[in-house]
């Protein structure tokens, strides 16, 4: 069964409307990441709505496609104006910079592209494999288990998140509480819907997202103006220029690509790894990769200086993340990320439902959406080449344009989505509570995945409280729950002074 | 501060919701008042770290300090909030074809993004890139005129 999924999957993503998809998505994402200030996320939560006409594997793979091109697009701010079109392009500054200052923009932005294609390719290969044995594995799981799953996920993506764990975990709640309005599964009891039918189905999480990531951002952009992303004085001082233009070649010859080889796979690697665990992202994994990249470098002064392993190191790492945040994503229904988030949110807008049925009742979509991270890796590579100058005048866009730009696209998309009225303000309503959430330094990720997981467990809770007998102790009597809940106990308890205190007491105790 | 104000608040949303809950079908109120209680643990939490991060500084040191940012930023988005509230109310009224121009001319306008003649030509090339998209490409039934 898998197998014929598999071979499914590749035929599908081989029809020519599917292709052109991803070479859509591509270009788009690329675009929209080297515009300094937009995300990834932000990217496809407002390209969401685009999709709607499309077949759920033809909008799913533009999406996957998006969310690479973004990737790429943000080093491109990076490299050229020193300033990352994405969070996860930090780390390419350092040495993408000043090597684009030593004119050989082209060469740097050629070993990013590279880089970002070893490392997406390794990713949508593990993607490939470890999605569907997890797939098989999570099968076998009731929803006793499933419950289990989402307390855990919640937990450490409410614990990982940027900044306070505690606030993380609140975001997280809040996000659960709000994912709880609507009609109760059970009784059919409208909750919090306050006479309103438009909430009788629960909170559209699409619209909730794109409010959630689009208004805060266009909100900072008019506030912040060009000041944000005029960053042209160096340490001492020195005024140091952008650059305007790529004069020199970006394909690395055969022998600079073997040589950058090892650190792309290394890199690769932990972009992986960082991907699947929840609560992570781009960024974390470009910061281990750089530093990784410096550990094993026999010339460690040169890092910082314009020295291309700095370039390679995090461009593959942020680029296989991609594919590591998809597995748990995919297999468990559980988004690793706010980007993989609203990707479920594309997911759910085509009737298909995260959980462990995703691999099966609608595999054919969902191998295909593996297959295309895949293939839109290999999009990405020839799109770079071809369009990475043109992305030079999208860097020159004043951010207070794009501000205004995003809000009308938010509202159209979210009037879209239901063709409602109430969608637009209550899109607005959210984007008001991420502005507000970000101002007090509250991450919104959490939230978002909670609004997500609110109906998973609802429903989990419910079935295994019937099948227990009314016992809540029918989450300790598989032993696979038992310890995925004692996990997520100590990821909330290590965010508390507890463990602080335990340790203390330890000392005492030994001495 | 910001951080007890934040817990405070998540406080009273979740008693909010507790209270809502109450008159539910007990089934219908679980996870609701699972979460609530939970909720209502980390805000505590939060303003326990927040004691105690207070009671290490020192003496001198302003506990009760809220960053607020600078009056011109404050304005701004406040203009920005506004013009958005407006075109939301106007997209429906008056119709996409005269509300989205008008958005982005005044936006655009006000904080004075760019030169007059890019401010024209975003404005009409934005409003016709949508409309070709969504309304032409993919039949959004969106007013496009007043009384539409």
């Amino acid at each position: 069964m898998e197998d014929s999924f598999l071979l499914i999957g590749f035929l599908n993503v081989l029809e020519p409307i599917n292709l052109g998809a991803i070479l859509l998505g591509t270009l788009i994402g690329m675009f929209i990441g080297a515009m300094p200030g937009l995300s990834a996320t932000m990217a496809i939560a407002l390209l969401l709505p685009l999709t709607f006409s499309f077949r759920p594997e033809t909008g799913l793979a533009m999406l996957a496609a998006l969310y690479l091109g973004a990737m790429y697009g943000g080093s491109i701010a990076a490299i050229l104006l020193r300033t990352p079109g994405t969070p996860a392009a930090a780390a390419t500054v350092i040495d993408g910079f000043p090597l684009a200052q030593q004119g050989k923009a082209g060469r740097a932005l050629g070993f990013s592209l590279t880089a970002s294609l070893i490392g997406g390719i390794l990713s949508s290969i593990v993607l490939l494999t470890v999605a569907p044995l997890l797939g098989t594995l999570v099968l076998n799981f009731g929803p006793v288990q499933i419950f289990a799953i989402a307390v855990l996920g919640m937990t450490i993506i409410g614990s990982l998140s940027t900044g306070s764990a505690v606030l993380g975990l609140m975001a997280g709640t809040l996000g659960l509480l709000l994912g709880t309005v609507g009609m109760d599964p059970t009784t059919g009891t409208p909750r919090f819907a306050f006479g309103n039918l438009n909430l009788f189905g629960g909170i559209p999480f699409t619209v909730a997202l794109i409010g959630l990531f689009s208004v805060p951002q266009a909100i900072r952009l008019i506030v912040d103006g060009d000041n944000a992303r005029t960053m042209d004085e160096d340490k001492s001082g020195v005024t140091l220029k952008t650059i305007s233009k790529i004069k020199d070649r970006m394909l690395p010859t055969g022998r600079e690509f073997i040589s950058i080889l090892p650190n792309s796979l290394r890199s690769g690697v932990i972009g992986v790894a960082v991907g699947l665990i929840p609560g992570t992202g781009g960024d974390t994994a470009s910061w281990f990769a750089y530093n990784e990249a410096k550990r094993f470098s026999r010339v460690k002064d040169k890092f910082g200086t314009g020295h291309v392993p700095g370039i390679v190191a995090p461009e593959a790492a942020n680029n296989a993340v991609v594919g590591g945040s998809l597995i748990p994503t995919i297999a468990l229904g559980i988004p690793g990320s706010s980007a993989t988030a609203v990707l479920l949110g594309g997911l759910m807008v085509h009737g298909i439902l995260p959980g462990p049925t995703l691999m099966t009742d609608y595999g054919d979509v969902t191998y295909t959406l593996l297959w295309a991270v895949f293939f839109a890796n290999v999009a990405l590579f020839a799109v770079g080449l071809g369009f990475t100058r043109a992305c030079i005048a999208v860097t020159k866009i004043p951010n207070r344009v794009v501000g205004p730009v995003i809000l009308v696209l938010s509202i159209i998309g979210a009037f879209a989505i239901n063709n409602s009225v109430f969608d637009i303000w209550l899109m607005l309503a959210f984007g008001m509570l991420g502005f507000l959430l970000d101002t007090c330094k509250v991450p919104t990720p959490p939230l978002v995945i909670g609004l997500i997981l609110g109906p998973v467990l609802d429903t989990s809770l419910q079935q295994s409280l019937l099948i227990g007998g009314g016992s809540w102790m029918i989450f300790f009597e598989s032993k696979i729950s038992a310890v995925l809940l004692i996990i997520a106990l100590v990821s909330v308890l290590q965010t508390t002074p507890v463990f602080r205190w335990m340790k203390v007491g330890w000392k005492k105790v030994r001495s | 501060m910001s951080r007890i104000l934040v817990a405070l608040a998540a406080i009273t949303i979740a008693v909010f919701f507790q209270v809502e809950a109450a008159s539910y079908p007990r089934v219908a109120a679980r996870l609701p008042t699972l979460i609530s209680y939970f909720m209502i643990g980390l805000a505590l939490i939060a303003i326990a770290q927040q004691v105690v991060a207070w009671r290490r500084l020192p003496e001198d040191a302003n506990r009760f300090a809220i960053e607020f940012p600078e009056w011109d930023r404050i304005l701004s988005g406040a203009i920005f909030i506004a013009l958005t509230t407006s075109y939301a109310w106007a997209i429906t009224t008056i119709g996409y074809l005269i509300a989205t121009p008008a958005f982005l001319l005044s936006t655009l306008l006000i904080f004075r993004a760019t030169n007059l003649w890019i401010i024209l030509l975003t404005s009409a090339g934005v409003t016709f890139a949508i409309w070709v998209i969504f309304v032409n490409f993919l039949r959004l039934p969106i007013p496009l005129l007043p009384g539409a």
